[in-house]
């Protein structure tokens, strides 16, 4: 038997937070199947609004810096409020897009390298418990 | 207001330095990495000839004693204000009693420190830099020490919320990290060198060596010998000059270099690249690549223009913000 693919749960747990699916099953043929359910927290933890990070200007956008080894922030990352999650590239000035909010990145909304306006959604955002 | 917690090494204030006092024995002197001086002035609206903090080494530690819009530009040394990291080659604002730091040196040799306005120290002969050999100019003539305070001549500027930066420029040479490309032009004596010193002057990859700084470097090789031996009345040397003294390795003289030298010059790193043969560290290596007058030429009015553009592109963004506001 080989050892179980925690990752592939992780991202199925991350589409059910996504969707607001409380459980889902999965099943390939008889007696193969899985069913996994999030904990029942009130859908509080379930329903919590994920929040748009907005462009805060114009510009290409940018996840890493240019020599930086790294992006700012990926996916399932924790990010605190006032954090540099991107930039916007205008020619050879770069300035910063901040997460509003302490909170995890779900979503990267925009593409490494497109033209980017103002107020364009860039990145969503689920807010830290309080 | 900001107050030194700590510094290594001779950190200075910077600007351009002099200019037109050569005939009176007084060094160019100012910033080593002139690019990096006048992007960091650039980013939070000063003058060109603002006066700005060189580091040399790192850690250094400074406190904020009031707002202030600061930038830091040059080495990339894994900056942090209050330990969060800050992005290379940015400017944004600090809040009293937050602490900037540079660390561990990841790209780069010497980091720069811009305040608004510019560092309010005396100018000196019309420059604000230190002149370490004749002790004068910057602060006191000497470099920065713990416990030291520095105004700046502005508080604030007008910045975006999270900062604005600038994109360094890329290296002449891709591949091996550790090989800086400089463009060289021959220089009065190149001629007398032998074809096989020339040849290696080229081909090699020169080792700065560890007696390297602001008046000069070192570099470790085999000696390039000259065809005749030949002795020279002193004349006038700039910063970038290579001269071969008694056919030993090459050494350059750089910004805090004597305006006066005799040994035979092979060549000259032309002045759009000084910045880039400051950011070379001990441990890298030179690699020089031959141009000629018109590419010297064509070099720095390329370097000018991406300073001009990025200021431009700076400028009209704090307009817009000043407009919105």
């Amino acid at each position: 038997m080989s050892k179980p693919d925690t990752e592939q749960l992780d991202r199925l747990i991350e589409w059910m937070r996504e969707g607001g699916f409380q459980r889902l099953t999965y099943s390939k043929g008889k007696g193969k199947s899985i069913t996994l359910a999030l904990p029942d927290t009130g859908g509080a933890a379930v329903a919590r609004p994920l929040r748009t990070i907005l462009s805060p200007g114009m510009g290409i956008f940018t996840l890493r810096h240019p020599v930086a080894a790294a992006p700012y922030v990926g996916v399932g990352q924790k990010v605190a409020a006032g954090e540099v999650v991107a930039l916007l590239a205008v020619g050879p000035v770069l300035t910063a897009v901040e997460s509003p909010c302490d909170g995890v990145v779900r979503r990267v909304l925009a593409e490494e390298g497109a033209v980017i306006g103002y107020e364009d959604p860039l990145f969503e955002i689920e807010p830290a418990g309080v | 207001m900001i107050t030194v917690l700590s510094a290594h090494g001779p950190v200075t204030i910077q600007d351009r330095g002099w200019i037109g006092y050569y005939r009176d024995g007084v060094s160019r002197s100012g910033a080593m990495d002139r690019l990096a001086l006048a992007l960091g002035n650039a980013l939070l609206g000063n003058a060109p000839d603002a006066a700005c903090i060189e580091v040399p080494l790192t850690p250094l530690r400074l406190r904020f004693d009031t707002d202030l819009a600061f930038a830091i530009a040059g080495a990339d040394c894994g900056a942090t204000l209050d330990g969060k990291a800050l992005s290379p080659y940015w400017a944004t604002t600090a809040r009293a009693g937050q602490v900037l730091s540079l660390g561990k040196v990841r790209w780069g040799s010497f980091a720069y420190v811009a305040l608004a306005g510019g560092i309010d120290v005396p100018s000196v002969l019309g420059a604000r830099s230190t002149h370490l050999r004749g002790g004068f100019g910057g602060l006191e003539g000497r470099p920065l020490r713990t416990g030291d305070t520095l105004r700046s001549l502005r508080s604030e500027t007008v910045l975006p919320r999270g900062g604005i930066g600038t994109l360094p420029l890329p290296p002449l040479r891709s591949g091996d990290d550790d090989t800086i490309g400089v463009r060289v032009l021959p220089a009065g004596e190149y001629e007398l060198f032998t074809a096989a010193a020339r040849t290696m002057l080229w081909q090699l990859a020169w080792p700065v060596s560890r007696q390297s700084n602001r008046t000069g470097y070192r570099l470790d090789g085999p000696p390039l010998p000259m065809s005749t031996r030949m002795e020279m009345r002193s004349h006038g040397v700039v910063p970038g000059t290579i001269q071969v003294p008694g056919g030993g390795p090459p050494i350059i003289q750089l910004a805090d270099a004597a305006t006066m030298g005799g040994y035979p010059k092979i060549g000259a790193i032309i002045e759009a690249d000084l910045w880039r043969t400051a950011q070379v560290r001990y441990g890298q290596k030179l690699k020089f690549i031959e141009v000629d007058y018109a590419g010297a030429v064509a070099a720095l009015n390329e370097l000018e223009a991406y300073i001009a553009e990025c200021t431009a592109v700076i400028d009209s963004t704090r307009r817009a913000l000043a407009r919105a506001a």
